[in-house]
């Protein structure tokens, strides 16, 4: 069954066709990726010293990456200091269940959340359901995707893939019952305030992600846009954060170079409108109780891998999706994952190996432009050559695939083999050329077809040409 | 002072695109560069590496490092070849514990240049002599573009060129969809972006559609003329050898 | 040590992921490959001039020119004229309302007319912080070149509830306390208590990507740089 996976009706080849049919898709993508890529370029250019802090953004990650037991230990001992409770996850499921029963010590049936990713790996909000606890999105584009009983399809903005006209009638069949709302976007977004501030005020527990934690002050930060990380973060009586053991950081200093970083690589912004930080339990602001819960969830098994654990220093900006051409033609779906594009090529199959994401490291033509942008400068093309090679080496391969490899490499390694080989291959190049063009091609070459014209062979190989005319040519 | 250098064509254009490879020797021979042909050359590589079969490619990095021993320079022919051995020869070098290898290796690696990089780099030619009265657009190949970043030397090559006219082309950044075995892997993907690139070329108006890399030119090439656009295609080297004296090549 | 939670079954997760995280550290990473830089590109750009600009403004008038581009309300007086300002500002909304903190300078809001004015005492409910229209502030600290405001619950800046909850934030900046860049931030500033940074009005480009100024926080932000 492992060498069949070529042929598996799962993976990306099979899950990206249906999306890039889609017209109405590929437009909202294309202008939208064209749009924050542009904006993306205007502030980055503005940074003079914007090369050197990618760098440093680099240099602090693998630090923290290369002592990260330690850095998590001193993390715990900061946050308990200030107030806060810390617990440890090793996977989801037992996230999900602290954070239940946290919910349920204070005998709440609502939460209020604020948007994050890794609450989406842990399927949270289904889970919570599950227990009698409703759990409601704040985050625009995270309430359309959960009203729509949808899936996320972008990391930074979820619901890229929905049109206004199709938010509008979301909206007026959900949490606008009875009105008619118009469909421009500053419409849109009045509904979803009216609708979330009676939530703001009334909820008691609010779930949160993490986008860092500095284990020298125990400050924990996160990096929004709309004001409803801030009604999370302060209004409710209890808080609960949950971060991968990667989002730690050294220092306060640290934080500074990512607050740079972040914003330009993610919105196009010089900075985004709101940034909040807290340093456990501040009496008399904000909540009067913190949980932090501090997940692994296969991470360590990443960070075991020494070239692809540099996927542990995504900071979540989203540029690489932004500048992806298979993920502007695909959108986010096709990846089957919450981390989609070029970081989810990397990361899904390390942190989920399920044989669709196996497919994922080939979901790409080695472009390099998500390297060029990525703010920690992980090298994505080349963990996505390493993953491939280390699918295969586990066994999920095609067995035609490998002995024709291995046939081409066996000629490739002798010059006169190869020689013997395009002289064969010249001689006969009437009947294929042929063949090429108009006869009935299978497998490789057929698929090459359906689409493009099979350059000719020509009369001779340069080798060919050499050993006549090589010496004439003023050598 | 004559320089020598040793040419890596590339497995590629040493088969399917031989007058990329003898439009080389012509520019270099007219700027003075004896060219040498070491005949145990064959590929890079790349196209093992890059599908998953590392192991496989390390014994072609062998092969090819014992190809190129002893060359003063090495002028290679395709812009994702010089950049597979630029970044990845050492790493595969060292999978095989073979201190001698890896020494050769670590050796010759710095003085492999691409084409259109050696001549504005090394000999420091913008103006070759070429003649083409046409409208060009470059378009610059993913390798060439962000992995040794030579968009501007190939650009003023172009430039530099006689009654040439170059025309912009929308999107130039974006990748054409070939990905070596990309194009077949994921074929739906693949038409998808390469229909959205010769939509850009057909938009530009030019006639011919250079670039550095005959794998991708191959690519375009094939939707270009399947779709009876009537743009052609063209490795630089081919454009800089025009209008030389000798004519055809 | 810290551990607070009992049940057994966490500790042991404590345990076994750092066991898991110290046995992946085993393998270093490869380093690097040796940086191969190739030949310099010919025409790498200079200083654009956009930077160049940037680096010459004063900070002042660089923090001024980024909040206008995030369509914030900006004013720029001196010391005397703060309560003909904010009073001029007030004037030309639509406002019935404003609290203020505790610590702010009460000659600020002498000249506003015709509003109910509260000082926060820290224990008005979130509900009737929701009601009030308008919030006016102190800054101990902003960035210039991001056009930030920190808020960092000083005594003229109160409590973070309060410059969430009105629609209206009016924020009074002394031109000594801005600071050019992000990059020292954290030695202005101390994280004892807690920071909210705020760059320009609430927004959202959730909808096709398209910015909609305001969704949940202040929809309307007004800053009086005071030289
Ligand atoms: S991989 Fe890099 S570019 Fe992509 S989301 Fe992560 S940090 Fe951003």
């Amino acid at each position: 069954m492992k060498s069949e996976m070529a042929k598996a009706k799962t993976g990306f080849p099979f899950t990206s066709i249906e999306q890039i049919n889609n017209s109405q898709l590929r437009a909202n993508l294309k202008s939208a990726t064209s749009a924050i890529r542009e904006k993306r370029a205007k502030v980055v250019g503005e940074k003079q010293d914007w090369e050197e802090l990618r760098r440093t953004g680099e240099r602090i990650k693998d630090e923290v990456l290369s002592s990260l037991d330690e850095y998590l230990l001193q993390l715990e001992e900061s946050v308990t200091k200030v107030g806060g409770i810390v617990h440890w996850a090793a996977d989801s499921s037992e996230a999900n269940r602290i954070i239940l029963s946290l919910i349920q010590e204070h005998g709440e049936s609502e939460v209020i959340k604020v948007k994050s990713l890794t609450t989406d790996e842990l399927d949270l909000n289904e889970y919570l359901a599950n227990h009698g606890v409703s759990a409601f999105e704040t985050d625009l584009a995270e309430l359309i995707v959960q009203l729509a009983h949808d899936k996320p399809s972008h990391i930074l903005v979820p619901a890229i893939h929905k049109s206004r006209s199709e938010i509008k009638e979301l909206f007026e069949n959900t949490i606008s019952k009875g009105r008619v709302l118009g469909d421009g976007p500053a419409e849109l977004a009045e509904a979803s305030r009216l609708y979330l501030r009676q939530k703001f005020l009334s909820s008691k527990v609010a779930v949160s992600g993490v986008n860092f934690a500095v284990a020298e002050t125990g400050t924990v930060c996160i990096v929004e846009s709309e004001g409803n990380g801030r009604m999370c973060l302060t209004l409710p009586k209890v808080l609960i954060s949950v971060m991968g053991i990667e989002k730690v950081l050294p220092k306060l200093d640290d934080l500074a170079v990512f607050l740079e970083l972040l914003p330009r690589s993610s919105t196009g912004e010089r900075m985004n409108p709101y940034t909040s930080t807290w340093t456990g339990v501040h009496p008399g602001d904000g909540p009067e109780e913190f949980h932090l819960v501090i997940l692994d969830n296969r991470r360590s098994h990443v960070l075991a891998d020494p070239v692809g654990r540099q996927a542990l220093r995504c900071i979540r900006c989203s540029a690489c999706l932004n500048v992806c051409p298979v993920y502007e033609r695909s959108g986010g779906h096709a990846y089957g994952s919450v981390y989609p594009g070029p970081i989810g090529a990397i990361l899904s199959p390390q942190l989920f190996a399920t044989e669709a994401s196996l497919s994922l490291p080939w979901a790409s033509t080695l472009c390099g432009a998500c390297y060029e942008v990525c703010p920690v400068r992980i090298d994505i093309p080349r963990v996505l050559v390493h993953l491939r090679e280390k699918v295969i080496s586990e066994g999920y391969k095609s067995k035609s695939e490998e002995a024709s490899f291995r046939l081409i490499a066996l000629v490739l390694n002798a010059g006169r083999r190869f020689d013997l080989i395009q002289q064969v291959a010249t001689r006969l190049r009437r009947p294929l050329n042929r063949l090429f063009l108009a006869g009935s091609l299978p497998g490789v070459l057929g698929k090459w077809r359906a689409a493009r014209q099979i350059p000719e062979i020509p009369k001779e190989t340069f080798r060919m040409w050499w050993r006549a005319n090589g010496s004439d040519n003023g050598n | 002072m004559t320089r020598t250098v040793s040419l890596f064509v590339s497995c590629f254009n040493d088969m399917m695109f031989p007058k990329t490879a003898r439009a080389a020797v012509k520019v270099l021979n007219k700027l003075n560069v004896k060219v040498r042909f070491p005949d145990e050359q064959t590929c890079c590589g790349q196209i093992h590496f890059n599908t998953g079969y590392a192991p496989m490619a390390v014994s072609l990095v062998k092969h090819f490092v014992e190809s190129f021993r002893g060359s003063d320079e090495v002028v290679a022919l395709s812009a994702s070849c010089t950049a597979m051995v630029r970044e990845h020869y050492l790493e595969l070098a060292s999978r095989t514990h073979d201190n001698e290898l890896i020494s050769r290796t670590e050796e010759l690696v710095p003085k492999v240049f691409e084409f259109s990089e050696y001549l504005t780099g090394v000999l420091g030619v913008t103006d070759v002599g070429a003649y083409y009265p046409h409208k060009v657009s470059y378009h610059p190949t993913c390798h060439s573009l962000r992995s040794l970043h030579i968009y501007h030397s190939a650009v003023e090559l172009l430039g530099a060129v006689k009654g040439l006219e170059l025309v912009d082309l929308p999107y130039a950044e974006q990748c054409c969809g070939f990905g070596g075995t990309f194009s077949v892997k994921n074929s739906a993907m693949s038409t998808a972006m390469l229909a959205d690139k010769t939509a850009s070329i057909v938009n530009a108006r030019a006639e011919t559609v250079v670039a550095v890399d005959n794998s991708c030119l191959m690519h375009i090439s094939g939707a270009l003329r399947k779709n009876g656009t009537g743009v052609s295609v063209m490795h630089l080297a081919e454009v800089l050898a025009q209008g030389m004296d000798g004519g055809e090549i | 040590m810290g551990a607070t939670m009992e049940t057994s079954g966490i500790k042991s997760s404590r345990a076994a992921i750092l066991e898991l995280v110290k046995a992946a550290l085993r393998e270093k990473s490869p380093s690097a490959p040796s940086a191969l830089a190739g030949i310099a590109t010919p025409g790498a750009p200079g200083t654009p001039p956009s930077i160049r600009k940037h680096l010459e403004q004063s900070v002042a008038d660089l923090f001024e020119e980024v909040l206008l581009d995030y369509k914030a309300t900006v004013r720029r007086c001196a010391e005397h004229q703060v309560p003909s300002v904010i009073a001029e500002l007030f004037a030309s909304q639509e406002i019935s309302s404003a609290v203020i903190p505790d610590g702010l300078d009460r000659s600020w809001i002498e000249q506003i007319k015709g509003i109910e004015l509260v000082v926060d005492d820290g224990f008005r409910s979130t509900g009737e912080l929701a009601s009030i229209d308008a919030v006016i502030t102190g800054c101990a600290c902003a960035i210039a070149e991001t056009g930030t405001l920190v808020l960092s619950c000083q005594p003229d800046e109160g409590r973070r509830a309060i410059t969430l909850l009105p629609d209206f934030h009016f924020c009074v900046v002394r031109s000594s306390v801005i600071i050019r860049g992000v990059n020292d931030l954290f030695k202005h500033v101390s994280v004892a208590n807690p920071i909210t940074l705020i760059s320009g009005p609430s927004a959202t480009s959730d909808i096709e990507l398209k910015r909609v100024e305001g969704v949940h926080g202040p929809r309307n932000l007004f800053v009086i740089i005071v030289s």
